[in-house]
Protein backbone atom coordinates (compact mmCIF):
# COMPACT_ATOMS: atom_id res chain seq x y z
CA UNK A 1 0.00 0.00 0.00
CA UNK A 2 1.22 3.43 -0.91
CA UNK A 3 1.88 5.18 2.36
CA UNK A 4 0.83 8.51 0.93
CA UNK A 5 -2.54 7.13 -0.03
CA UNK A 6 -3.47 5.15 3.12
CA UNK A 7 -6.72 6.73 3.98
CA UNK A 8 -9.27 5.71 6.56
CA UNK A 9 -11.20 3.93 3.86
CA UNK A 10 -8.27 1.92 2.63
CA UNK A 11 -7.15 1.11 6.13
CA UNK A 12 -10.57 -0.16 7.05
CA UNK A 13 -10.73 -2.29 3.93
CA UNK A 14 -7.38 -3.78 4.78
CA UNK A 15 -8.48 -4.54 8.32
CA UNK A 16 -11.57 -6.38 7.14
CA UNK A 17 -9.75 -8.24 4.43
CA UNK A 18 -7.08 -9.35 6.84
CA UNK A 19 -9.61 -10.39 9.46
CA UNK A 20 -11.63 -12.42 6.99
CA UNK A 21 -8.69 -14.11 5.35
CA UNK A 22 -6.96 -14.79 8.60
CA UNK A 23 -9.78 -15.55 10.94
CA UNK A 24 -7.40 -17.34 13.23
CA UNK A 25 -5.72 -14.05 14.18
CA UNK A 26 -5.99 -13.08 17.79
CA UNK A 27 -8.23 -10.29 18.94
CA UNK A 28 -7.10 -6.67 18.83
CA UNK A 29 -4.53 -5.80 21.38
CA UNK A 30 -3.05 -9.24 21.49
CA UNK A 31 0.52 -9.45 20.22
CA UNK A 32 0.76 -10.46 16.56
CA UNK A 33 -2.40 -8.86 15.40
CA UNK A 34 -0.94 -5.49 14.29
CA UNK A 35 1.85 -7.20 12.41
CA UNK A 36 -0.69 -8.66 10.02
CA UNK A 37 -1.31 -5.13 8.68
CA UNK A 38 0.94 -3.36 6.19
CA UNK A 39 3.39 -0.67 7.38
CA UNK A 40 1.34 2.25 6.01
CA UNK A 41 -1.68 0.75 7.59
CA UNK A 42 0.02 0.59 10.95
CA UNK A 43 1.18 4.19 10.58
CA UNK A 44 -2.35 5.36 9.78
CA UNK A 45 -3.68 3.34 12.67
CA UNK A 46 -1.30 5.06 15.03
CA UNK A 47 -2.30 8.44 13.70
CA UNK A 48 -6.09 8.01 13.42
CA UNK A 49 -7.92 7.45 16.67
CA UNK A 50 -11.25 6.99 14.89
CA UNK A 51 -9.90 4.21 12.71
CA UNK A 52 -8.28 2.61 15.71
CA UNK A 53 -11.63 2.54 17.53
CA UNK A 54 -13.42 1.28 14.45
CA UNK A 55 -10.87 -1.44 13.99
CA UNK A 56 -11.23 -2.80 17.49
CA UNK A 57 -15.02 -2.95 17.14
CA UNK A 58 -14.94 -4.69 13.77
CA UNK A 59 -12.39 -7.23 14.84
CA UNK A 60 -14.58 -8.15 17.80
CA UNK A 61 -17.49 -8.59 15.39
CA UNK A 62 -15.45 -10.88 13.17
CA UNK A 63 -14.25 -12.92 16.13
CA UNK A 64 -17.79 -13.29 17.43
CA UNK A 65 -19.11 -14.44 14.08
CA UNK A 66 -16.28 -16.87 13.44
CA UNK A 67 -16.68 -18.49 16.83
CA UNK A 68 -20.40 -19.13 16.40
CA UNK A 69 -21.38 -22.77 16.68
CA UNK A 70 -21.71 -24.43 13.31
CA UNK A 71 -24.90 -26.29 12.61
CA UNK A 72 -24.66 -29.35 10.46
CA UNK A 73 -27.15 -30.14 7.76
CA UNK A 74 -29.93 -32.44 8.94
CA UNK A 75 -29.36 -36.11 8.23
CA UNK A 76 -32.46 -36.28 6.11
CA UNK A 77 -30.95 -33.83 3.68
CA UNK A 78 -28.42 -36.33 2.42
CA UNK A 79 -31.08 -38.97 1.87
CA UNK A 80 -33.33 -36.48 0.12
CA UNK A 81 -30.53 -35.37 -2.13
CA UNK A 82 -29.74 -38.94 -3.09
CA UNK A 83 -33.43 -39.69 -3.62
CA UNK A 84 -33.82 -36.68 -5.85
CA UNK A 85 -31.39 -38.25 -8.30
CA UNK A 86 -33.37 -41.46 -8.53
CA UNK A 87 -35.27 -42.16 -11.71
CA UNK A 88 -38.61 -42.20 -9.91
CA UNK A 89 -37.97 -38.81 -8.40
CA UNK A 90 -36.87 -37.34 -11.70
CA UNK A 91 -39.95 -38.78 -13.36
CA UNK A 92 -42.19 -37.29 -10.71
CA UNK A 93 -40.59 -33.90 -11.13
CA UNK A 94 -40.97 -34.14 -14.91
CA UNK A 95 -44.63 -35.07 -14.60
CA UNK A 96 -45.20 -32.27 -12.14
CA UNK A 97 -43.54 -29.78 -14.47
CA UNK A 98 -45.53 -30.95 -17.48
CA UNK A 99 -48.85 -30.78 -15.70
CA UNK A 100 -48.13 -27.26 -14.62
CA UNK A 101 -47.60 -26.21 -18.20
CA UNK A 102 -50.35 -24.13 -19.61
CA UNK A 103 -52.63 -25.86 -22.09
CA UNK A 104 -52.68 -24.48 -25.55
CA UNK A 105 -55.93 -24.45 -27.38
CA UNK A 106 -55.91 -25.43 -31.00
CA UNK A 107 -56.69 -22.60 -33.30
CA UNK A 108 -59.95 -22.76 -35.14
CA UNK A 109 -58.05 -22.67 -38.42
CA UNK A 110 -56.65 -26.13 -37.67
CA UNK A 111 -60.10 -27.61 -37.52
CA UNK A 112 -60.93 -25.91 -40.78
CA UNK A 113 -57.81 -27.24 -42.41
CA UNK A 114 -58.61 -30.77 -41.27
CA UNK A 115 -62.23 -30.79 -42.18
CA UNK A 116 -62.01 -28.45 -45.10
CA UNK A 117 -64.93 -26.50 -43.74
CA UNK A 118 -66.25 -24.43 -40.87
CA UNK A 119 -65.09 -25.55 -37.38
CA UNK A 120 -68.54 -25.30 -35.76
CA UNK A 121 -70.36 -28.63 -35.84
CA UNK A 122 -73.95 -28.61 -36.87
CA UNK A 123 -73.80 -25.19 -38.34
CA UNK A 124 -76.00 -24.48 -41.26
CA UNK A 125 -73.09 -23.90 -43.55
CA UNK A 126 -71.41 -27.22 -42.69
CA UNK A 127 -71.14 -29.35 -45.79
CA UNK A 128 -72.58 -32.82 -45.98
CA UNK A 129 -69.15 -34.21 -46.60
CA UNK A 130 -67.90 -32.69 -43.41
CA UNK A 131 -70.86 -34.06 -41.50
CA UNK A 132 -70.28 -37.56 -42.87
CA UNK A 133 -66.61 -37.33 -42.09
CA UNK A 134 -67.43 -36.36 -38.53
CA UNK A 135 -69.77 -39.29 -38.18
CA UNK A 136 -67.15 -41.64 -39.53
CA UNK A 137 -64.73 -40.52 -36.88
CA UNK A 138 -67.07 -41.51 -34.02
CA UNK A 139 -66.34 -44.70 -32.18
CA UNK A 140 -68.00 -47.75 -33.73
CA UNK A 141 -71.05 -49.09 -31.91
CA UNK A 142 -69.33 -52.45 -31.31
CA UNK A 143 -66.81 -50.67 -29.15
CA UNK A 144 -69.59 -49.37 -26.98
CA UNK A 145 -70.91 -52.90 -26.59
CA UNK A 146 -67.50 -54.27 -25.73
CA UNK A 147 -66.89 -51.60 -23.14
CA UNK A 148 -70.30 -52.25 -21.61
CA UNK A 149 -69.54 -55.99 -21.39
CA UNK A 150 -66.19 -55.27 -19.78
CA UNK A 151 -67.79 -53.07 -17.17
CA UNK A 152 -70.63 -55.50 -16.48
CA UNK A 153 -68.37 -58.51 -15.86
CA UNK A 154 -64.66 -57.67 -15.77
CA UNK A 155 -63.60 -61.17 -14.66
CA UNK A 156 -65.34 -62.82 -17.60
CA UNK A 157 -63.82 -60.35 -20.01
CA UNK A 158 -60.35 -61.00 -18.65
CA UNK A 159 -60.87 -64.75 -18.82
CA UNK A 160 -61.95 -64.44 -22.46
CA UNK A 161 -58.87 -62.41 -23.30
CA UNK A 162 -56.65 -64.89 -21.46
CA UNK A 163 -58.05 -67.86 -23.32
CA UNK A 164 -57.73 -66.01 -26.58
CA UNK A 165 -54.05 -65.44 -25.95
CA UNK A 166 -53.28 -69.09 -25.28
CA UNK A 167 -51.04 -70.64 -27.91
CA UNK A 168 -52.92 -72.64 -30.46
CA UNK A 169 -52.00 -76.28 -30.49
CA UNK A 170 -51.39 -77.96 -33.75
CA UNK A 171 -52.85 -81.38 -34.36
CA UNK A 172 -50.30 -84.14 -34.20
CA UNK A 173 -49.27 -85.58 -37.59
CA UNK A 174 -50.59 -88.99 -36.57
CA UNK A 175 -54.12 -87.62 -36.65
CA UNK A 176 -54.07 -87.43 -40.45
CA UNK A 177 -52.75 -90.96 -40.67
CA UNK A 178 -55.46 -92.23 -38.32
CA UNK A 179 -58.16 -90.52 -40.31
CA UNK A 180 -56.86 -91.79 -43.64
CA UNK A 181 -56.58 -95.30 -42.28
CA UNK A 182 -60.12 -95.12 -40.94
CA UNK A 183 -61.47 -93.83 -44.20
CA UNK A 184 -59.60 -96.43 -46.22
CA UNK A 185 -61.71 -99.22 -44.83
CA UNK A 186 -63.68 -100.70 -47.73
CA UNK A 187 -66.95 -101.20 -45.79
CA UNK A 188 -67.39 -97.54 -44.95
CA UNK A 189 -69.43 -95.07 -46.96
CA UNK A 190 -67.27 -92.01 -47.13
CA UNK A 191 -69.93 -89.37 -47.04
CA UNK A 192 -68.94 -85.91 -46.19
CA UNK A 193 -70.77 -86.10 -42.89
CA UNK A 194 -68.97 -89.30 -41.88
CA UNK A 195 -65.61 -87.78 -42.70
CA UNK A 196 -66.41 -84.74 -40.61
CA UNK A 197 -67.57 -86.87 -37.69
CA UNK A 198 -64.44 -89.00 -37.84
CA UNK A 199 -62.19 -85.97 -37.90
CA UNK A 200 -64.10 -84.38 -35.02
CA UNK A 201 -63.97 -87.43 -32.76
CA UNK A 202 -60.30 -88.12 -33.36
CA UNK A 203 -59.42 -84.48 -32.95
CA UNK A 204 -61.33 -84.38 -29.67
CA UNK A 205 -59.39 -87.38 -28.38
CA UNK A 206 -56.04 -85.87 -29.32
CA UNK A 207 -57.05 -82.49 -27.93
CA UNK A 208 -58.03 -84.02 -24.60
CA UNK A 209 -54.69 -85.79 -24.34
CA UNK A 210 -52.83 -82.57 -25.02
CA UNK A 211 -54.97 -80.06 -23.12
CA UNK A 212 -55.81 -82.36 -20.23
CA UNK A 213 -52.56 -81.82 -18.34
CA UNK A 214 -52.89 -78.07 -18.88
CA UNK A 215 -56.42 -78.09 -17.45
CA UNK A 216 -55.27 -80.21 -14.50
CA UNK A 217 -52.51 -77.77 -13.75
CA UNK A 218 -54.92 -74.83 -13.96
CA UNK A 219 -57.28 -76.57 -11.55
CA UNK A 220 -54.35 -77.00 -9.20
CA UNK A 221 -55.11 -80.67 -8.67
CA UNK A 222 -51.69 -82.19 -9.35
CA UNK A 223 -49.25 -79.88 -11.05
CA UNK A 224 -46.24 -82.18 -10.72
CA UNK A 225 -45.65 -85.09 -12.99
CA UNK A 226 -45.04 -88.50 -11.46
CA UNK A 227 -44.11 -91.86 -12.95
CA UNK A 228 -47.60 -93.07 -12.08
CA UNK A 229 -51.12 -91.87 -12.54
CA UNK A 230 -52.48 -89.73 -9.73
CA UNK A 231 -56.20 -89.81 -9.07
CA UNK A 232 -57.81 -87.43 -6.67
CA UNK A 233 -60.78 -89.50 -5.74
CA UNK A 234 -64.35 -88.79 -4.93
CA UNK A 235 -66.21 -91.34 -2.91
CA UNK A 236 -69.95 -91.41 -2.38
CA UNK A 237 -72.14 -93.81 -0.52
CA UNK A 238 -73.32 -95.55 -3.64
CA UNK A 239 -70.16 -96.37 -5.54
CA UNK A 240 -66.63 -97.63 -5.21
CA UNK A 241 -63.61 -95.45 -5.69
CA UNK A 242 -63.79 -93.73 -8.99
CA UNK A 243 -61.57 -91.14 -10.53
CA UNK A 244 -63.10 -87.82 -11.10
CA UNK A 245 -63.03 -84.21 -10.17
CA UNK A 246 -62.07 -83.63 -6.58
CA UNK A 247 -65.19 -83.23 -4.46
CA UNK A 248 -64.31 -83.17 -0.79
CA UNK A 249 -67.86 -82.55 0.26
CA UNK A 250 -68.96 -86.05 -0.73
CA UNK A 251 -66.10 -87.95 0.88
CA UNK A 252 -66.94 -90.76 3.29
CA UNK A 253 -63.96 -92.11 5.28
CA UNK A 254 -65.79 -95.42 5.62
CA UNK A 255 -64.84 -96.13 2.03
CA UNK A 256 -61.14 -95.81 2.71
CA UNK A 257 -58.81 -98.76 2.57
CA UNK A 258 -59.51 -100.65 5.83
CA UNK A 259 -55.91 -100.58 7.05
CA UNK A 260 -55.65 -96.89 6.34
CA UNK A 261 -58.94 -96.27 8.09
CA UNK A 262 -57.80 -98.20 11.17
CA UNK A 263 -54.59 -96.22 11.30
CA UNK A 264 -56.35 -92.88 10.90
CA UNK A 265 -58.89 -93.82 13.52
CA UNK A 266 -56.12 -94.58 15.98
CA UNK A 267 -54.33 -91.34 15.27
CA UNK A 268 -57.51 -89.45 16.09
CA UNK A 269 -58.23 -91.37 19.27
CA UNK A 270 -61.06 -93.26 17.64
CA UNK A 271 -62.70 -90.21 16.11
CA UNK A 272 -63.78 -91.97 12.94
CA UNK A 273 -64.90 -95.22 14.52
CA UNK A 274 -66.98 -93.65 17.28
CA UNK A 275 -69.42 -92.28 14.71
CA UNK A 276 -70.04 -95.72 13.26
CA UNK A 277 -70.33 -97.82 16.40
CA UNK B 1 -37.42 -48.80 29.17
CA UNK B 2 -40.34 -50.19 31.18
CA UNK B 3 -40.35 -53.65 32.66
CA UNK B 4 -43.24 -54.69 30.44
CA UNK B 5 -41.21 -53.74 27.40
CA UNK B 6 -38.31 -55.74 28.80
CA UNK B 7 -40.54 -58.80 29.03
CA UNK B 8 -41.72 -58.28 25.46
CA UNK B 9 -38.22 -57.98 24.08
CA UNK B 10 -37.25 -61.24 25.80
CA UNK B 11 -40.39 -63.11 24.81
CA UNK B 12 -38.91 -64.95 21.81
CA UNK B 13 -36.70 -67.46 23.56
CA UNK B 14 -35.61 -70.86 22.43
CA UNK B 15 -36.53 -73.49 24.96
CA UNK B 16 -33.59 -74.56 27.04
CA UNK B 17 -31.88 -77.84 26.08
CA UNK B 18 -32.39 -79.07 29.62
CA UNK B 19 -36.14 -78.64 29.34
CA UNK B 20 -36.23 -80.51 26.02
CA UNK B 21 -34.12 -83.32 27.52
CA UNK B 22 -36.51 -83.59 30.44
CA UNK B 23 -39.49 -83.76 28.08
CA UNK B 24 -37.85 -86.64 26.19
CA UNK B 25 -36.95 -88.49 29.37
CA UNK B 26 -40.31 -87.96 31.10
CA UNK B 27 -42.03 -90.86 29.32
CA UNK B 28 -39.61 -93.40 30.78
CA UNK B 29 -38.30 -91.77 33.93
CA UNK B 30 -41.19 -90.02 35.67
CA UNK B 31 -43.61 -91.87 37.92
CA UNK B 32 -46.99 -90.23 37.73
CA UNK B 33 -50.71 -90.70 37.27
CA UNK B 34 -53.39 -88.31 36.12
CA UNK B 35 -56.80 -87.93 34.53
CA UNK B 36 -56.65 -86.30 31.13
CA UNK B 37 -59.32 -84.93 28.84
CA UNK B 38 -58.74 -85.65 25.17
CA UNK B 39 -60.52 -83.74 22.41
CA UNK B 40 -60.24 -84.21 18.69
CA UNK B 41 -61.87 -81.98 16.06
CA UNK B 42 -61.42 -82.99 12.45
CA UNK B 43 -62.84 -81.87 9.17
CA UNK B 44 -63.24 -84.33 6.35
CA UNK B 45 -64.38 -82.44 3.31
CA UNK B 46 -67.31 -80.44 4.59
CA UNK B 47 -68.13 -82.88 7.39
CA UNK B 48 -67.01 -82.18 10.92
CA UNK B 49 -66.03 -84.96 13.33
CA UNK B 50 -65.75 -84.28 17.05
CA UNK B 51 -64.61 -86.55 19.84
CA UNK B 52 -64.12 -85.89 23.52
CA UNK B 53 -63.41 -88.37 26.29
CA UNK B 54 -61.48 -88.81 29.53
CA UNK B 55 -58.63 -91.19 30.13
CA UNK B 56 -56.35 -92.09 32.99
CA UNK B 57 -52.66 -92.06 32.19
CA UNK B 58 -50.16 -93.85 34.41
CA UNK B 59 -46.41 -94.37 34.11
CA UNK B 60 -44.06 -96.14 36.51
CA UNK B 61 -40.92 -94.22 35.60
CA UNK B 62 -39.29 -97.35 34.20
CA UNK B 63 -40.90 -97.53 30.80
CA UNK B 64 -44.24 -99.12 31.69
CA UNK B 65 -47.44 -97.21 31.03
CA UNK B 66 -51.20 -97.39 30.61
CA UNK B 67 -53.68 -95.13 28.87
CA UNK B 68 -57.07 -96.21 30.16
CA UNK B 69 -60.19 -94.54 28.71
CA UNK B 70 -62.74 -93.68 31.41
CA UNK B 71 -65.80 -92.13 29.83
CA UNK B 72 -66.99 -90.75 26.53
CA UNK B 73 -68.15 -87.14 26.65
CA UNK B 74 -68.92 -86.48 22.97
CA UNK B 75 -70.54 -87.60 20.71
CA UNK B 76 -73.62 -88.62 22.60
CA UNK B 77 -74.10 -92.39 22.15
CA UNK B 78 -75.85 -95.19 23.97
CA UNK B 79 -74.28 -96.94 26.95
CA UNK B 80 -73.51 -100.01 24.90
CA UNK B 81 -71.86 -97.95 22.20
CA UNK B 82 -69.84 -96.08 24.78
CA UNK B 83 -68.63 -99.33 26.35
CA UNK B 84 -67.58 -100.59 22.95
CA UNK B 85 -65.74 -97.38 22.22
CA UNK B 86 -63.90 -97.53 25.54
CA UNK B 87 -62.93 -101.12 24.89
CA UNK B 88 -61.56 -100.30 21.44
CA UNK B 89 -59.69 -97.30 22.82
CA UNK B 90 -58.07 -99.44 25.50
CA UNK B 91 -56.82 -101.74 22.79
CA UNK B 92 -55.14 -98.75 21.19
CA UNK B 93 -53.34 -97.53 24.31
CA UNK B 94 -49.90 -98.45 22.94
CA UNK B 95 -50.60 -96.58 19.74
CA UNK B 96 -51.95 -93.61 21.68
CA UNK B 97 -48.90 -93.49 23.94
CA UNK B 98 -46.36 -93.77 21.12
CA UNK B 99 -47.93 -91.92 18.21
CA UNK B 100 -51.08 -89.99 19.15
CA UNK B 101 -49.71 -88.12 22.14
CA UNK B 102 -47.10 -85.41 21.88
CA UNK B 103 -43.74 -87.10 22.01
CA UNK B 104 -40.27 -86.13 20.81
CA UNK B 105 -39.16 -89.28 19.04
CA UNK B 106 -35.67 -88.40 17.93
CA UNK B 107 -33.84 -85.46 19.46
CA UNK B 108 -31.28 -84.52 16.75
CA UNK B 109 -33.86 -84.66 14.00
CA UNK B 110 -36.34 -82.78 16.15
CA UNK B 111 -33.89 -79.97 16.84
CA UNK B 112 -33.05 -79.77 13.14
CA UNK B 113 -36.65 -79.64 11.95
CA UNK B 114 -38.47 -77.80 14.70
CA UNK B 115 -38.47 -74.50 16.49
CA UNK B 116 -39.39 -74.50 20.16
CA UNK B 117 -40.18 -71.06 21.48
CA UNK B 118 -40.49 -70.47 25.21
CA UNK B 119 -42.79 -67.59 26.07
CA UNK B 120 -40.69 -66.96 29.16
CA UNK B 121 -43.82 -66.99 31.33
CA UNK B 122 -44.38 -69.54 34.06
CA UNK B 123 -47.98 -70.71 34.09
CA UNK B 124 -49.76 -72.63 36.79
CA UNK B 125 -51.59 -75.82 35.99
CA UNK B 126 -52.97 -78.02 38.75
CA UNK B 127 -50.64 -76.33 41.18
CA UNK B 128 -47.51 -77.08 39.17
CA UNK B 129 -45.18 -74.50 37.61
CA UNK B 130 -45.12 -74.98 33.88
CA UNK B 131 -43.22 -73.54 30.97
CA UNK B 132 -45.38 -72.29 28.08
CA UNK B 133 -43.95 -73.49 24.78
CA UNK B 134 -44.84 -73.17 21.13
CA UNK B 135 -43.53 -75.94 18.86
CA UNK B 136 -43.69 -75.63 15.11
CA UNK B 137 -41.90 -77.13 12.15
CA UNK B 138 -39.39 -74.74 10.62
CA UNK B 139 -40.84 -75.24 7.14
CA UNK B 140 -44.14 -76.48 5.70
CA UNK B 141 -45.73 -76.62 9.15
CA UNK B 142 -49.10 -78.38 9.02
CA UNK B 143 -49.79 -78.07 12.74
CA UNK B 144 -48.68 -75.98 15.70
CA UNK B 145 -48.30 -77.32 19.24
CA UNK B 146 -48.94 -75.15 22.28
CA UNK B 147 -47.61 -76.87 25.37
CA UNK B 148 -47.57 -76.41 29.12
CA UNK B 149 -44.65 -78.46 30.42
CA UNK B 150 -44.17 -79.18 34.11
CA UNK B 151 -40.81 -77.65 34.91
CA UNK B 152 -39.69 -80.21 37.43
CA UNK B 153 -40.28 -83.36 35.41
CA UNK B 154 -40.83 -82.37 31.76
CA UNK B 155 -44.28 -83.97 31.64
CA UNK B 156 -46.59 -82.23 29.18
CA UNK B 157 -49.63 -81.29 31.24
CA UNK B 158 -51.43 -79.60 28.37
CA UNK B 159 -51.00 -80.01 24.65
CA UNK B 160 -53.07 -77.99 22.25
CA UNK B 161 -52.69 -78.86 18.56
CA UNK B 162 -53.82 -76.23 16.10
CA UNK B 163 -53.68 -75.53 12.39
CA UNK B 164 -51.29 -72.72 11.46
CA UNK B 165 -54.25 -70.33 11.30
CA UNK B 166 -55.41 -71.19 14.82
CA UNK B 167 -58.19 -73.76 14.40
CA UNK B 168 -58.19 -76.33 17.20
CA UNK B 169 -57.45 -79.87 16.06
CA UNK B 170 -56.71 -81.67 19.29
CA UNK B 171 -56.46 -80.98 22.98
CA UNK B 172 -54.92 -83.25 25.63
CA UNK B 173 -55.10 -81.62 29.03
CA UNK B 174 -54.66 -83.09 32.49
CA UNK B 175 -57.49 -82.43 34.91
CA UNK B 176 -55.68 -84.07 37.79
CA UNK B 177 -52.04 -84.98 38.18
CA UNK B 178 -50.00 -86.66 40.89
CA UNK B 179 -46.28 -87.39 41.02
CA UNK B 180 -44.98 -90.64 42.53
CA UNK B 181 -48.41 -92.03 43.42
CA UNK B 182 -49.29 -95.55 44.50
CA UNK B 183 -49.48 -97.56 41.26
CA UNK B 184 -49.79 -101.02 42.74
CA UNK B 185 -53.25 -101.57 41.27
CA UNK B 186 -52.39 -100.55 37.73
CA UNK B 187 -52.50 -103.12 34.93
CA UNK B 188 -49.68 -102.14 32.64
CA UNK B 189 -49.81 -102.12 28.86
CA UNK B 190 -48.96 -105.37 27.09
CA UNK B 191 -47.67 -105.28 23.49
CA UNK B 192 -50.22 -106.35 20.90
CA UNK B 193 -49.73 -109.87 19.63
CA UNK B 194 -50.50 -108.84 16.07
CA UNK B 195 -47.58 -106.40 15.90
CA UNK B 196 -44.19 -108.03 15.41
CA UNK B 197 -40.94 -106.18 14.83
CA UNK B 198 -39.38 -106.98 11.48
CA UNK B 199 -36.03 -108.70 11.72
CA UNK B 200 -34.73 -106.97 8.60
CA UNK B 201 -36.82 -103.93 7.68
CA UNK B 202 -35.26 -103.75 4.23
CA UNK B 203 -36.30 -107.33 3.48
CA UNK B 204 -39.47 -108.17 5.39
CA UNK B 205 -39.68 -111.89 4.79
CA UNK B 206 -42.37 -111.92 7.43
CA UNK B 207 -44.80 -110.65 4.80
CA UNK B 208 -43.28 -112.69 2.02
CA UNK B 209 -41.22 -110.24 0.05
CA UNK B 210 -38.92 -107.29 -0.22
CA UNK B 211 -40.34 -103.92 0.74
CA UNK B 212 -39.91 -100.55 -0.83
CA UNK B 213 -38.96 -97.84 1.57
CA UNK B 214 -39.08 -94.13 0.79
CA UNK B 215 -35.87 -92.23 0.45
CA UNK B 216 -35.81 -89.06 2.46
CA UNK B 217 -33.80 -86.05 1.52
CA UNK B 218 -30.93 -84.92 3.75
CA UNK B 219 -32.00 -87.01 6.72
CA UNK B 220 -35.23 -85.08 7.15
CA UNK B 221 -36.79 -88.25 8.54
CA UNK B 222 -35.41 -91.25 10.39
CA UNK B 223 -36.96 -94.69 10.78
CA UNK B 224 -38.68 -95.15 14.08
CA UNK B 225 -40.19 -98.61 13.80
CA UNK B 226 -40.73 -101.42 11.35
CA UNK B 227 -43.33 -104.05 12.20
CA UNK B 228 -45.49 -106.68 10.65
CA UNK B 229 -49.11 -106.04 11.44
CA UNK B 230 -52.12 -108.17 10.76
CA UNK B 231 -55.23 -106.29 9.85
CA UNK B 232 -58.50 -107.36 11.41
CA UNK B 233 -60.39 -106.31 8.30
CA UNK B 234 -61.32 -108.84 5.65
CA UNK B 235 -59.12 -107.72 2.84
CA UNK B 236 -56.30 -108.95 0.68
CA UNK B 237 -53.55 -108.66 1.64
CA UNK B 238 -54.24 -108.50 5.37
CA UNK B 239 -50.65 -108.52 6.51
CA UNK B 240 -48.63 -105.37 6.14
CA UNK B 241 -45.17 -104.16 6.89
CA UNK B 242 -45.72 -100.93 8.75
CA UNK B 243 -42.83 -98.50 8.63
CA UNK B 244 -42.91 -95.49 10.87
CA UNK B 245 -40.68 -92.55 10.14
CA UNK B 246 -40.29 -89.41 12.16
CA UNK B 247 -38.98 -85.93 11.58
CA UNK B 248 -38.29 -85.81 15.28
CA UNK B 249 -41.89 -85.16 16.29
CA UNK B 250 -44.36 -85.92 13.51
CA UNK B 251 -44.70 -89.43 12.20
CA UNK B 252 -45.20 -90.70 8.68
CA UNK B 253 -46.57 -94.16 8.13
CA UNK B 254 -45.96 -96.43 5.22
CA UNK B 255 -47.91 -99.63 4.99
CA UNK B 256 -46.39 -101.98 2.48
CA UNK B 257 -48.73 -104.76 1.55
CA UNK B 258 -46.63 -106.80 -0.83
CA UNK B 259 -48.09 -108.41 -3.92
CA UNK B 260 -51.82 -108.22 -4.37
CA UNK B 261 -53.90 -111.31 -4.96
CA UNK B 262 -54.15 -112.28 -8.64
CA UNK B 263 -57.06 -110.55 -10.26
CA UNK B 264 -59.90 -112.61 -11.66
CA UNK B 265 -60.17 -113.03 -15.38
CA UNK B 266 -62.12 -110.29 -17.01
CA UNK B 267 -61.67 -107.85 -14.14
CA UNK B 268 -60.39 -104.47 -15.13
CA UNK B 269 -56.79 -104.23 -14.16
CA UNK B 270 -55.91 -101.12 -12.19
CA UNK B 271 -52.18 -100.66 -12.07
CA UNK B 272 -49.64 -97.92 -11.49
CA UNK B 273 -52.08 -95.57 -9.90
CA UNK B 274 -51.95 -93.57 -6.71
CA UNK B 275 -55.25 -92.52 -5.28
CA UNK B 276 -55.35 -89.38 -3.19
CA UNK B 277 -58.43 -89.07 -0.99
CA UNK B 278 -59.26 -85.77 0.66
CA UNK B 279 -57.40 -85.05 3.86
CA UNK B 280 -58.82 -86.56 7.01
CA UNK B 281 -58.40 -83.91 9.64
CA UNK B 282 -54.74 -82.91 9.49
CA UNK B 283 -53.72 -86.22 7.88
CA UNK B 284 -52.94 -86.69 4.22
CA UNK B 285 -53.26 -90.11 2.73
CA UNK B 286 -52.21 -91.82 -0.49
CA UNK B 287 -53.10 -95.34 -1.58
CA UNK B 288 -50.80 -96.69 -4.29
CA UNK B 289 -51.20 -99.79 -6.42
CA UNK B 290 -48.09 -100.05 -8.51
CA UNK B 291 -46.58 -103.06 -10.29
CA UNK B 292 -49.10 -105.26 -8.51
CA UNK B 293 -47.99 -104.09 -5.10
CA UNK B 294 -49.84 -102.00 -2.59
CA UNK B 295 -48.44 -99.11 -0.59
CA UNK B 296 -50.26 -96.72 1.73
CA UNK B 297 -48.63 -93.52 2.86
CA UNK B 298 -49.96 -91.30 5.59
CA UNK B 299 -48.67 -88.24 7.37
CA UNK B 300 -49.19 -84.65 8.32
CA UNK B 301 -47.59 -83.52 5.12
CA UNK B 302 -49.03 -81.85 2.09
CA UNK B 303 -50.09 -84.40 -0.48
CA UNK B 304 -47.33 -83.49 -2.94
CA UNK B 305 -44.64 -84.33 -0.38
CA UNK B 306 -46.39 -87.62 0.26
CA UNK B 307 -46.50 -88.40 -3.45
CA UNK B 308 -42.79 -87.62 -3.67
CA UNK B 309 -42.13 -90.16 -0.92
CA UNK B 310 -44.19 -92.80 -2.71
CA UNK B 311 -42.31 -92.13 -5.92
CA UNK B 312 -38.98 -92.41 -4.12
CA UNK B 313 -40.04 -95.75 -2.64
CA UNK B 314 -41.23 -97.35 -5.82
CA UNK B 315 -39.00 -95.91 -8.57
Amino acid sequence: MDPERCTCESLRAEVLRTAILHSELPLPGVPGEREALSAPGREHLDACATCALWRRARLRHVAALTTLERFGAPRELEALVVASFSSDSRRERAISALTRLGRLTTPAELDDAMLDGPALEGSASESREVTETRAARRAPRVLLRLVAEEIADPAKARARRFVGSLPRLRAVPELDQLVERELARPTRTHSRGVRAAVYASLAAAVLAAVVGPLAVSLLGVSPKRYPFRVEHVRVNAASEFDAGVFDAGMFDPAKLDPSARELLDGLGGGILGVHRI
Amino acid sequence: MSSSTNNTSLSVLQASPALIDSMIAAASQVRFQGTRRFESHWKVGTTRYDLEYRERVSADGQGQFTVEPLDLIAPDVSTGQEDLFLLLSRAREGFNWRYRDFRIHHKPTFLRNYEVVDSGAIVQRLGYDCASLRVQRRSKAQVVYLLEVELGTGVVLSCRTETPDGALLELAEYESFELAPDLSQVAWHQPAVDEIDLVDPSNPTEIGGGAHQPRFVDGAFVQLAAQKITSTAAQTPNQFARYVYTDGLEVVFFLYGGALAPQSAGAQRVDDVVQVPPSVGPWQLVVATIHGERLIGMGRLNHEDLLDLVASALY
